[in-house]
């Protein structure tokens, strides 16, 4: 029976339906991320900003990321979690999805436009945040506030991740 | 260019385009979440519960969006604790104001975070009846 999973094609990973791009790996190597045709297409009909920032931050936020962090709190959270007074190891832990990753990274620049979308400088006092789940698919990619006090790092990260990688 | 960003940039060669931005609403299948977008103006992003995830205007600092996580199991427990919600669906899709209703009632909010959390809804609610918004509802 033929595989519908990923595939190795030489040194890069294919998937069908899915775009291929480099992506560190926790173990300091580069992977493969994935971004559905269906997600491009989304995408490609909205604003051209949100596109550009998909064709040149994304891939560098995910070759390089600034800081990786692992398990991104799923939205069950609230209710098994943080209702209970005083969070065990356990519980806390059980809040987070801990295979799917952010990465992120503060750019140089941005993008801004509806159509011919033009390159302006990135905000200063955000932070760039990129989530990839367990099969390292793209499915967000945003600027968040950052810390005030490190603004390479996103605000909140403490409960909004389970731990910071690096 | 990258080589994804040539990818990316042969593969929408010849897709259709719309000239005037029209807000939108959006399943994201990998990540289990709704994206529903109002103005094409640039946002950032401000985590307002587990749930909710709100899209700010950089320069009006205004609501244009929001994404809304975990949506399988906000569908499950809808359907559990609102089963008349099916009212609310009609020929599969649903309303994006009654779906953000309902996220409101089924789920439990710390005590201090609700009047701020009710003002951040309601302005979701008016925003996506404005909008017209529905997208496609299963319930489970």
């Amino acid at each position: 029976m033929k595989s519908h999973g990923p595939e190795k094609c030489g040194r890069v990973i294919v998937k069908a339906g899915c775009h291929s791009l480099p992506i560190l790996l926790p173990d300091g190597t580069l992977g493969t991320g994935f971004l559905s045709f269906d997600h491009r297409n989304y995408i490609w009909k909205g604003p051209e900003w949100k596109y550009r920032e998909l064709q040149y931050i994304v891939p560098g936020v995910l070759e390089k990321p600034r800081h990786l962090w692992r398990g991104i709190r799923h939205a069950r959270a609230w209710e098994e979690v943080l209702l209970k007074d005083g969070w065990t190891k356990e519980m806390a832990e059980s809040a987070f999805d801990p295979d799917w990753w952010a990465y992120t990274g503060v750019p140089k620049f941005d993008f801004d436009g509806w159509r011919g979308a033009k390159k302006v400088p990135y905000p200063p006092g955000y932070v760039f945040l990129v989530c990839v789940n367990e099969d390292k698919m793209i499915y967000i990619w945003l600027s968040v506030k950052a810390d005030p006090t490190d603004p390479t790092k996103p605000e909140g990260h403490e409960k909004r991740f389970l731990r910071e990688y690096f | 260019m990258n080589d994804f960003a040539r990818d990316l940039e042969r593969a929408v060669q010849g897709l259709d385009r719309p000239r005037e931005f029209q807000p939108c609403v959006h399943y994201n299948r990998e990540g289990d979440c709704l994206e529903f977008l109002v103005s094409s103006n640039r946002y950032w992003a401000d985590r307002i519960d587990p749930i909710i995830t709100v899209y700010m205007d950089f320069e009006s600092d205004k609501i244009v969006g929001v994404m809304i996580k975990g949506v399988r199991n906000l569908v499950k427990v809808i359907s559990e604790k609102i089963p008349g919600f099916e009212l609310a669906v009609d020929d599969g899709k649903v309303q994006m104001e009654s779906l953000l209703l309902a996220a409101f009632w089924v789920k439990r909010f710390p005590e201090e975070k609700i009047p701020s959390l009710r003002k951040i809804y309601r302005r979701l609610i008016h925003i996506a009846e404005e909008a017209k918004a529905e997208t496609d509802f299963c319930l489970a």
